[in-house]
């Protein structure tokens, strides 16, 4: 698996707010992401953290400017790329998990596999089920709509990682965690990325997870700045 | 790719969504079915029954009475033709058979039918299922769903008009107009016809006239049953089948009755102008399922489009985790085909027994056996529900794929 690295030249987003008026959610002049570093994204509700990270999972592209993993620049692919690059490469963890409430724990974690294949192969299945096991889960056929809010990030975390993906981003993993959860779901985020060398981008407001990271920067009013 | 997993979680999500359009839709295609393939049956059964009847000769009326009253026995009093042209087709060498037909009578609410023996066996096709047929006065061969035993004895009543008997059942008009000096005694039963026949009780045309006191048509009594009957003897008769020899000759005939006092029909051609009566109602109808589907997907893709725009947030996490726009089209189309596909098939499976069960209540009330069955057409109505649901499954999924994945999973 290439080890992936990201550049942000210029990058601005633009929206219109109600009154039709232009203005701008995020504006990045340089972010350079080395290979398999964890980087932290804080800053108050509502200053672009969530728009950074969709714009370096390719979800959104930027109004100006270029992000870039390795040799790849996602503008340059078209909608249909982006998402077989985000397959490939991109683990995603959200605030809500985002769930499959009416699948089971291991369909849910295999849900990836099925945008490109058939049937998951035995090597496949083996590795989620290692995954669920390694993430202390049991019974793979209950269906999500029943685990608890700690279970389903657990879930979450598992479907991030099928695909072993190179680059692992986290939004606001724990935010709807208690304590013990967000401990141990931050453990075996850091744990997963550290055991597939992927470069691991987390937004988050919790200084126990910061405090772990890299580097960490902040988005103040759709600004990024290095934090000191 | 394998949308499945997706498609069956959708659903399952929505599954009582589900069960309701599979229901509507199920109602709708239905409803077209059932319409189509009850005409489709009655227009077989009726061409059947009338199979025994090539050319009816009759006074001049209603042909469409003269048939009802013929080939369904449908209780009616006929005007009568002079009983002296049953002679006279019994001699022309262009007829292979004639036999009158006359009504009016009862037993247990079945009708009593006067005829020959060349009638009663169709001119030699059937054989009594059991017994044999009547070879003298007062003996009746019985169809096969008359509810009476060999070597019963029976009284006639009188056909009173306005009297709407029930087979089987002997009600109080029945019992008051009793021919009391008349007893007919069961001799055999013939094979099933699937017609309004095998609900007829089949008498010597001979019983009929003494019956009612006009003698038997023969110079002496006791004698032979059947043609040829006494000129000055034989009294009139309301209808006489004719068997012509060949199929020209049948039109000779028709032209040769038509005239003179008498009236002379095919069934066949006066049952096709009833088809294309049919078939001009069964388009409206089928018009009428028509509108009514297209109302009913019309509210189905109203349910739909409001569905797929609540799952909106759904379909952008599936694209934030890499799935293609081609994926969740897939997922939505495949959905959306499933749900109408069942529907059409419980529409078919509902037409199917609807038609069914009116062609019950229809035997029960006639005596004609309708026996639907499925038709290409009701697959071609369902082939076309299901083209015009593919359809608007294409429109759903191309809504469901058309957002921003960004702006959907924070909305």
């Amino acid at each position: 698996m290439a080890e992936q690295s990201a550049t942000l030249s210029g990058v601005t987003v633009n929206r219109r707010d109600s009154n039709g008026k232009m203005f701008t959610t995020l504006s990045v002049d340089q972010l350079s992401i080395s290979a398999g570093a964890c980087i932290g994204i804080a800053g108050p509700s509502g200053a672009g953290k969530s728009t950074l990270l969709d714009v370096m999972a390719g979800l959104l592209l930027p109004s100006s400017g270029t992000v870039a993993w390795g040799a790849t620049v996602l503008s340059n692919l078209n909608d249909r790329e982006r998402a077989v690059w985000r397959r490939q490469y991109v683990g995603q963890v959200f605030q809500d998990f985002l769930l499959i409430p009416e699948l089971s724990i291991l369909a849910n974690v295999l849900l990836p596999l099925s945008f490109s294949h058939l049937w998951p192969s035995v090597d496949q299945r083996q590795h989620a089920l290692g995954l669920i096991h390694d993430l202390g889960l049991k019974d793979v056929e209950r269906r999500a709509a029943v685990l608890s809010r700690g279970e389903q990030q657990r879930v979450a975390l598992a479907r991030a990682l099928i695909m072993r993906p190179s680059i692992l981003l986290a939004d606001e993993p724990t935010a709807s965690l208690d304590q013990a959860s967000a401990a141990l779901v931050t453990d075996l985020l850091f744990d997963a990325a550290g055991r597939q060398k992927a470069t691991l981008i987390i937004v988050s407001h919790d200084p126990a997870i910061l405090s772990r990271m890299d580097q960490v920067h902040q988005v103040v009013a759709g600004k990024l700045q290095e934090a000191p | 790719m394998n949308p499945l997993p997706m498609v069956w979680a959708d659903l399952r999500a929505m599954r009582w969504s589900a069960l309701f359009t599979v229901l509507l839709i199920g109602m709708a295609v239905a409803l077209g079915v059932a319409v189509g393939a009850q005409e489709r049956a009655m227009r077989q059964a009726s061409a059947r029954a009338s199979d025994d009847f090539p050319l009816i000769v009759g006074a001049p009326s209603s042909q469409a009475q003269l048939i009802l009253t013929s080939v369904y026995l449908q209780p009616e009093a006929l005007p009568l033709i002079d009983g002296n042209i049953l002679n006279t087709l019994a001699q022309d060498p262009r007829v292979a058979g004639a036999a009158p037909l006359a009504y009016g009578d009862i037993v247990k609410g079945y009708p009593v039918v006067g005829t020959t023996e060349n009638f009663a066996t169709r001119w030699g096709r059937l054989k009594p299922l059991e017994g044999r047929l009547f070879a003298e006065e007062n003996e009746a061969v019985i169809g096969y769903a008359v509810r009476l035993a060999i070597g019963e004895t029976v009284t006639p009543s009188h056909g009173v008009a306005g009297h709407t008997p029930v087979p089987g059942e002997v009600d109080g008009e029945e019992a008051g107009h009793r021919h009391e000096h008349t007893n007919l005694t069961v001799v055999g039963r013939l094979p099933q016809l699937n017609s309004p026949w095998d609900r007829a009780i089949l008498i010597p045309i001979e019983s009929v006239w003494e019956t009612h006191g006009l003698g038997n048509g023969h110079r002496v009594d006791g004698g032979a049953l059947g043609a040829p009957f006494d000129a000055e003897k034989i009294p009139g008769v309301p209808a006489i089948v004719v068997k012509p020899a060949q199929v020209f000759q049948a039109y000779q005939l028709r032209s040769a009755y038509r005239q003179n006092g008498t009236m002379a029909v095919f069934p066949a051609e006066v049952l096709v102008q009833l088809y294309q009566a049919m078939g001009n109602v069964k388009d409206w109808l089928v018009f009428a399922a028509a509108i009514n589907n297209l109302v009913v997907f019309l509210a189905i893709l109203l349910l739909l489009v409001t569905l797929v725009g609540l799952r909106r947030r759904r379909y952008a996490i599936l694209r934030a985790l890499g799935a293609t726009r081609s994926y969740i089209a897939l997922v939505v189309g495949l959905g959306a085909t499933i749900v109408m596909t069942a529907g059409c098939g419980v529409g078919l499976l509902l037409g199917w027994s609807g038609s069914l069960l009116l062609s019950k209540i229809i035997t029960v009330q006639t005596g004609l056996v309708v026996d639907p069955r499925p038709g290409l057409d009701d697959f071609s109505l369902v082939g076309v529900m299901i083209g015009v649901g593919t359809l608007c499954a294409s429109f759903l999924a191309a809504l469901a794929s058309r957002d921003e994945p960004s702006t959907a999973i924070r909305s």
